[in-house]
């Protein structure tokens, strides 16, 4: 159980600040959200918790996981988890291949991998889709796929960058129910950004609201 | 056994090489051993007109045998035209690469020879010390001056060319033409069947100094260079030319690129005649398809243009031993009748039959003529080289811009 | 560390440019030089046969091109397309220069094939259908060459434009489909593909291997012209040569500009006027167009090129009016062996190598900027130089430049003149490709925990891959058709295929010219064959992989 604090974060474009300075402390399970329109740099926000920022923009603050400051460290060591509007599957591997490309290598024995992929699945109502292509699924068992490639990583922290923008009505209900569950199952500490206020008020927690530039809380 | 053999061949290629030794050291006072021993393993870049698959098959084999023989690695460098390689050693000199060109064996001779000769570009004199030097024939003028230049053992004469006009002996069943006013009665009588390369291409450009030199006023002329008279002496070239485009193929404005080329249309049909300056290229052609076999050669009854083509090593070879060495081979006995003979390339030679030994000589075949090439005749020196830049001018002036 | 393959690229692929550049300006800066280059015989005939066969054969290859391109689109022929422009693409200019003359010149196959039956020829006539002076076979020439090549970029840029959507939008008002076409997707089409126009403009103006071949020769084009001075023995001659191609640059850099203008001035006036008339044309129909047949003409055209070539190759003494040789003989194959073996081998040797380098340095500059667009604009700028300004005004510059560096006449020296040529076109390719991967590949994968050379290596590149196959054909076919710069920087040291069968069309030999010019064809297309076998193979059943 973790928690995600930011510190001062700000992120500018040249001399122009874009948004900021956001002081926040995400406790286990909780979903903290930052809602506004586009082009606020919501984004970009994502972007600088992962390590990720493109080089035209700057940013500062310190990101911590717990007490630890892991503003410094290459993505592939902060244990963050990420979900799009996209689902970003890659087009090349299957279902299986995507989640196995997710799996840790610690805690399941080399073995067993194919084994806990498949249980993996059926727990989310998807028994038997490991071989399938998954340009052939539809838009909510992808978001499935998605959402359970980044838990079985075993993310500290989950970043959610309006995940369900592209699902229709229906899905984009069930998916929210499912991804908000396990957060609380798994008491990830999650932020979300979004534009849509009834994803707001699903997560139930505390709210940032962008303005264009600066953040009134 | 093969090894007895070897040995054997070894044994006389020595004794052989001590003779020449003797030889050369007569003249050229060079250890043709010591050569020998330095051109091993070099590689030669040997830059020629590439355009004949007879030929480059007679280089590849030519280089086998060096290899084989003297452990020279020959590469031919194939050219559009040798003026090329000229260029390439007059840059290289400009870029201030005095050793290590990249041109060790030029194909070479008239304005080439020239200006290479001029610039001061050229290996040598090495020609007198080859030990083959001395099987050269004396009593060929062409060998010793080469476009009125005395080659000054500069360059090695490699092969003899007699300027001949090929016919096809069944559009043409009367005897041909064989001055310049019955060529261009039949000209004027067979609309679009007569053409010639197209200046400056080595034959186009040969066929206008050899109707020059039966057209001239006073050929003796052409031997001096050119100078304010240039009009006066060519006037009668420009007149006959002038008469007779008007008739070619093409009506005189298209021209065929070069000889090959003409053989081409010659094979196809599309003229009746072939210029060429190898007395043998319609023997030749002919036994390798390339023709049929009722082509036949004829020379002006004044005389042909004739001139030796040479070999020479540029000022900044990489491989000068390894050169000669290849220079001193493409000048045996045998390689020279190889050369001569219609089934391999059908370039006269140039050596001396009487300094060969009788079992050299037979080498050369029975000496008999095949139908399809013309009986020798008088020979017409070649112009002084600055005749061949001028003329060239002049064409491109009055017909290359229509 | 993302500055260092950008480095390497501006170095190898637009350094010798420049430097080349440099050499042509000072040795053409001459009052003499120029003096010399304006009292030549014929100069202004030349400039003016350069000019009129290289636009003309432009503006009559892209009218095709995009006739043949919407008539794909509307059958959802595509594909046919592709393969069809295939063989000509991937055939260099030299061969299909080579076959043109064998079908078109008065002894060849077609005149053959209507004698004397239908012509009442037993001689060949005495007409000027190759090299005539008006130079219209070498016009005739360069459509054939150039509209695949022009199908194949309009047929690129088809995939970045939404044409579906465009043409159903167009019909819904009650356009045809061929206004709708012209008015709303064409344009689009040509916009990205005006580098590609600009090219082929300008090698039309300055080429010197299909103008040898098929060129007028009293006096030939402006680019042989300044191509024969440059191979003059005499010195005096050279700084003509370099001073003509400054001329040609100038003339090519003017004529671009003034097609350009024009053809914005065209669209101003006339074609915004037709497009705005209200007039639907719902019978507008181009399947019995002229344009139409003239597109499938021209391309079967280059597949009779190469018929005949392979014909002549094999055929032995061959009168005017037979259709087929007299005698058969492989001679040209047999006896030409060992050089025929050194001349692929020194092609396929610098070709792979120039593909494999050229799509390293490519790859590796394009994820260093693949979210910078406006870096990569500014880069392929300066990358397409060569291509689009004329070859000899930064080549023989070049070959001084490689002399001082000793790489005249060597293997490495012609590898790099190639990948100036072979660079922008994987530029192309590849740079989009990898621009056009969501940015959330990449954040995902490193979230996922995988460093960044695993998240290259197993997300990034296998989604490249198919890119990368297409990328290798093209650049194989391009280092193939090269002459000039293989002919400045190998010295006649290397040979290649292209060089060889040059030396032999320019010196007559058509016989080893068509063996050679089929092995020129056969080679880029068996590259090609394979990376669309291995390509076809990749990812059978994954559907969500970019095309």
């Amino acid at each position: 159980m973790s928690s995600l604090t930011l510190k001062g974060v700000s992120l500018r474009v040249g001399d122009k600040t874009l948004l900021g300075p956001l002081d926040a402390k995400i406790q286990p399970g909780e979903i903290l959200s930052i809602a506004g329109r586009s082009g606020t740099g919501k984004s970009s926000l994502l972007a600088y918790l992962c390590g990720v920022l493109p080089p035209a923009f700057t940013a500062s603050g310190q990101v911590l996981i717990d007490d630890q400051d892991i503003t410094a460290w290459p993505p592939e060591r902060r244990g963050l988890g990420i979900l799009f509007q996209d689902d970003l599957l890659f087009p090349h591997l299957s279902v299986e291949g995507n989640l196995a490309f997710g799996l840790r290598r610690s805690g399941v024995p080399a073995g067993k991998r194919s084994e806990a992929i498949a249980a993996a699945l059926a727990s989310f109502g998807l028994g038997g889709f490991g071989p399938r292509d998954p340009a052939t699924l539809s838009g909510g068992q992808r978001a499935r796929v998605a959402l359970l490639r980044t838990l079985l990583s075993e993310p500290k922290a989950l970043l959610l960058d309006e995940p369900f923008a592209h699902l229709d009505d229906d899905t984009r209900m069930s998916i929210r129910t499912v991804v908000f569950d396990e957060v609380k199952r798994r008491q990830l500490p999650t932020l979300l950004v979004t534009h849509d206020a009834e994803d707001v008020a699903a997560a139930q927690g505390p709210v940032i609201r962008l303005e264009g530039l600066g953040a009134i809380p | 056994m093969r090894s007895l053999l070897r040995h054997w061949r070894t044994t006389a290629f020595l004794a052989c090489a001590a003779l020449c030794q003797t030889a050369g050291a007569a003249q050229g006072n060079v250890d043709w051993a010591a050569v020998e021993k330095a051109a091993r393993g070099q590689t030669v870049y040997f830059d020629a007109w590439g355009g004949d698959a007879a030929i480059n098959r007679y280089i590849a084999w030519a280089g086998d045998v060096v290899q084989r023989r003297y452990g020279v690695k020959l590469v031919l460098v194939k050219v559009t035209d040798i003026a090329e390689a000229v260029t390439r050693v007059q840059a290289e000199k400009a870029a201030g690469r005095t050793t290590g060109g990249s041109v060790d064996l030029m194909w070479i001779n008239g304005e080439n020879f020239a200006s290479l000769k001029a610039a001061g570009l050229l290996y040598g004199p090495w020609v007198d010390s080859l030990p083959h030097a001395r099987l050269l024939d004396a009593s060929d003028p062409t060998q010793r001056t080469d476009f009125t230049l005395p080659t000054a053992g500069l360059e090695m004469p490699w092969g003899g060319a007699r300027f001949t006009l090929f016919y096809d002996g069944a559009a043409i069943k009367t005897s041909p033409p064989r001055d310049p006013q019955a060529l261009l009665a039949w000209i004027r009588a067979h609309p679009a069947r007569f053409t010639y390369p197209q200046p400056p291409d080595f034959i186009g450009t040969s066929f206008l100094k050899q109707m020059l030199l039966l057209l001239a006023a006073d050929a003796a002329r052409l031997q001096q260079p050119v100078s304010s008279d240039f009009d006066v002496v060519t006037q009668p070239l420009w007149t006959w030319l002038d008469a007779a485009h008007p008739h070619l193929w093409r009506s005189g404005r298209a021209f065929p690129r070069s000889s090959p080329e003409q053989r081409r249309l010659l094979g196809d049909g599309e003229v009746d005649w072939l210029l060429a300056f190898n007395p043998s290229e319609a023997a030749r052609a002919i036994r390798a398809r390339e023709l049929p076999d009722s082509i036949r050669g004829v020379h002006f009854a004044q005389g042909a243009l004739g001139n030796s083509h040479f070999l020479a090593i540029p000022f900044n070879s990489s491989a000068s031993a390894a050169a000669r060495v290849v220079a001193n081979f493409l000048l045996s006995p045998a390689a020279q009748a190889r050369k001569s003979d219609i089934a391999h390339w059908g370039d006269p030679t140039v050596l001396a039959m009487a300094a060969l030994t009788p079992a050299e000589r037979a080498l050369f075949g029975t000496g008999g003529r095949d139908a399809a090439s013309p009986a020798p005749g008088p020979l017409l020196l070649e112009p002084h080289p600055s005749w061949t830049p001028a003329l060239e001018r002049a064409w491109s002036l009055r017909y290359g811009a229509r | 560390m993302k500055g260092l393959p950008i480095a390497l690229l501006l170095f190898v692929g637009v350094g010798p440019v420049v430097a080349g550049f440099m050499g042509t300006v000072l040795g053409g800066l001459s009052a003499s030089a120029w003096h010399e280059l304006l009292l030549e015989p014929g100069l202004p005939i030349a400039a003016l046969l350069a000019i009129g066969t290289g636009v003309v054969s432009t503006l009559i290859a892209l009218t095709l091109a995009h006739v043949a391109v919407a008539v794909a689109f509307s059958r959802l022929r595509h594909t046919t397309l592709r393969l069809a422009a295939l063989p000509t693409l991937a055939t260099p200019h030299v061969a299909i220069a080579i076959g043109l003359v064998l079908l078109l010149s008065p002894s060849g196959l077609v005149l053959r094939a209507l004698s004397p039956w239908a012509t009442g020829f037993e001689q060949p006539p005495d007409w000027a259908t190759v090299q005539d002076s008006l130079g219209l076979a070498l016009t005739l020439g360069l459509i054939v060459k150039e509209v695949p090549f022009l199908i194949l970029v309009l047929l690129g840029a088809l995939s970045q434009v939404p044409a579906s959507r465009l043409v159903t939008q167009g019909r819904v008002l009650g356009y045809g489909v061929f206004k709708t076409w012209f008015v709303a997707v064409a344009p689009l089409l040509q916009r990205q593909a005006r580098f590609a126009t600009a090219a082929v403009l300008v090698f039309g103006l300055t080429n010197v291997e299909m103008s040898l071949a098929l060129g007028p020769t009293t006096p030939p084009t402006l680019s042989l012209l300044v191509w024969s001075w440059f191979t003059d023995a005499n010195l005096a001659t050279q700084s003509k040569a370099y001073a003509g191609a400054l001329l040609l640059l100038l003339i090519s850099v003017a004529v671009v500009g003034l097609v350009a203008g024009m053809a914005t001035s065209v669209v101003r006036q006339r074609w915004q006027a037709w497009a705005t008339n209200g007039d639907r044309v719902p019978s507008l129909n181009l399947d019995g167009m002229a344009a139409r047949n003239a597109s499938r003409v021209a391309l079967g055209l280059g597949g009779a090129a190469l018929g005949a070539l392979l014909i002549r190759s094999v055929g032995g003494t061959w009168r005017f009016p037979s259709v087929w040789p007299a005698q058969l003989s492989i001679a040209a194959w047999t006896q030409g062996i060992s050089d025929m073996q050194r001349a692929v081998t020194a092609s396929v040797t610098v070709g792979l190598a120039a593909t494999v380098i050229a799509i390293g340095i490519v790859l590796a500059v394009a994820e260093a900027l693949h979210d910078s667009p406006l870096a990569r604009r500014r880069l392929a700028v300066l990358l397409f130089i060569p291509l689009v300004i004329p070859q000899m005004a930064f080549l023989f510059g070049m070959q001084t430049m490689l002399l001082r560096l000793h790489l005249d006449g060597t293997w490495c020296g012609v590898l790099w003149s190639h990948l100036l040529f072979v660079l922008p076109y994987a530029w192309v390719v590849l740079a989009e490709a990898r621009a056009q991967l969501s940015p959330g590949y990449r954040i995902v994968s490193r979230t996922l925990g995988a460093g960044p050379v695993t998240t290259w290596v197993r997300i990034l590149l296998p989604q490249l891959l198919r890119s990368i196959l297409i990328a290798a054909g093209l650049c194989f076919a391009v280092s193939m058709a090269l002459y000039l710069p293989t002919q400045f920087a190998g010295g006649g040291r290397i040979v290649t295929v292209t060089t060889e069968a040059a030396v032999a069309m320019s010196s007559g030999d058509l016989r080893s010219a068509a063996s050679y010019g089929v092995m020129q064809a056969l080679l880029p297309l068996a590259v090609f064959a394979v990376t669309a076998g291995v390509s076809r193979r990749l990812f059978t059943h994954r559907q969500g992989m970019p095309t």
